[in-house]
């Protein structure tokens, strides 16, 4: 036994109770003085018994699987998110492009005048933003294109030419708000009803604008007592409200949206 | 899948279930993840260490050494747990943080039991890491020669020459095998024999 090539052989054929004789004696010998065959030996014994136990084979055979099985998953899971997410993108940008309040609809651009007779079919065409009239309500009109601001923080700044006028009734002889307050604090989704009494028989005119001054709703010719504003496609923001009588601002109030 | 009660959990890894031992998997990885990300581990240590626990929980359950005194989450819990440890002590020297979201006290086993040591689990990991990257005709011949089938219907079986060339095989397999094990740096830091 000359070279590691015999070694190797004579530690397998010894653990595998194939040396007899003289080898193995010559091999115990070796086997007692040589710290390097004795390890060479032990590996080479555990790595049969290893292998001789088919059971734990199987069963790690089976643990690889569960294993890669797990790590499968974990790439299908990855797949679906990323899926999900494009699908969730493409629909925002659907609705982003079908939101007036956001985009400027194509008939907010056309600055469109939407009746009361229209007023379903505009609903019909997904457009969230109407103003219902409950009594008395001759004409919605829908004006500029509004900006959609890209910070959330700058829809609540204040603008200033009307932040002084909240809460200040002027020449309202013939006019009288009797809801809501000067100010409303609501959730994306809210309704929010007016009622008011007006005495000189004369119609009332509704505007909304936006923080930026921007006019997103506009009534004229109110000859009822009441209206409910819905604002489920509002963004977040700060938004006001004038009422005029009779060619004068008679009243001023503002509108939080927040979640 | 799922869920299997403890008795069903044993029973499937004695039987090696498949999808008893997914379920574990699913399961109880999560847990033993948590405890070796806590305790300085990455996701391969925790990987391993499932899977070293799971050696240990099955050669336990086939050599009938289970007493559970407790859920068998808490006791295979405990197993990765003690396995970690022993790791953390002889390679990072780190103390180890037990995991308070876990009733460890609940958990019987103790490390001094009769149970394969760390080492070995992992050396029994190690090789089969490396038997399994093996040729497939190298694991075949392996797997027919332990299981006694004459070298002649190996040769046929595997289409080889002849029996001579099976033992030929045979023997640069294993050589081949034990090369790679003996270059796998993890290796050399299990085989302090005990």
């Amino acid at each position: 036994m000359n070279n590691h090539e015999d070694i190797y052989t004579w530690v397998s054929r010894y653990n595998e109770g194939d040396l007899k004789g003289e080898e193995l004696k010559k091999f115990l010998q070796m086997l007692a003085s040589d710290p390097e065959i004795r390890s060479e030996t032990e590996l080479d014994r555990e790595l049969t018994e290893f292998l001789q136990d088919r059971d734990l084979l199987e069963f790690l055979k089976i643990l690889d699987q569960a294993r890669s099985k797990k790590r499968r998953g974990l790439g299908l899971n990855c797949l679906l998110v990323a899926a999900m997410l494009i699908i969730l993108m493409a629909l925002s940008g659907l609705w982003i492009y079908l939101n007036p309040l956001r985009t400027g609809h194509p008939m907010m651009n056309n600055g469109l005048a939407v009746t009361s007779d229209s007023q379903k079919s505009y609903s019909q065409n997904r457009d969230p933003l109407f103003l219902r009239k409950t009594l008395g309500f001759p004409a919605i009109q829908f004006r500029e294109n509004i900006k959609n601001p890209d910070l959330l923080a700058a829809n609540f700044e204040p603008l200033t030419y009307l932040e002084g006028m909240v809460g200040v009734v002027t020449r309202a002889s013939h006019f009288c708000l009797l809801s809501p307050g000067t100010i409303a604090t609501l959730a994306p989704g809210d309704t929010l009803r007016f009622n008011w009494k007006e005495t000189g028989g004369n119609h009332v005119s509704f505007e909304v604008l936006n923080n930026h001054g921007e006019c997103i709703i506009s009534q004229e010719d109110i000859s009822g007592a009441s209206l409910t504003l819905l604002t489920y496609s509002w963004q977040e923001g700060l938004y006001y409200w004038k009422i005029i009588n009779r060619d004068n601002l008679v009243s001023v109030g503002k509108i939080i949206i927040r979640r | 899948m799922g869920p299997y009660s403890d008795a069903k959990i044993i029973d499937g890894i004695i039987n090696k279930r498949p999808e008893v031992i997914h379920f574990m998997y699913k399961d109880y990885f999560p847990l033993i993840l948590a405890l070796i990300e806590k305790n300085s581990g990455t996701l391969q240590d925790a990987q391993d260490i499932f899977q070293e626990g799971q050696i240990a929980l099955f050669l336990r359950c086939r050599n009938q050494e289970l007493v559970l005194n407790c859920a068998l989450r808490s006791y295979f819990y405990s197993i990765c747990r003690n396995l970690w440890l022993q790791r953390l002590e002889k390679k990072y020297r780190l103390v180890y943080q037990p995991d308070l979201l876990v009733n460890e006290s609940e958990a019987k086993y103790i490390s001094k039991e009769s149970i394969t040591t760390e080492q070995k689990l992992r050396r029994h990991r190690i090789y089969w890491k490396h038997f399994n990257e093996l040729p497939e005709d190298c694991q075949k011949v392996f797997l027919m020669y332990f299981d006694k089938v004459p070298f002649k219907k190996v040769a046929e079986k595997l289409k080889f020459t002849d029996e001579n060339y099976v033992k030929v095989r045979k023997y640069l397999c294993k050589k081949l095998l034990v090369k790679r094990i003996k270059e796998d740096p993890e290796f050399l830091n299990c085989v302090d024999h005990e």
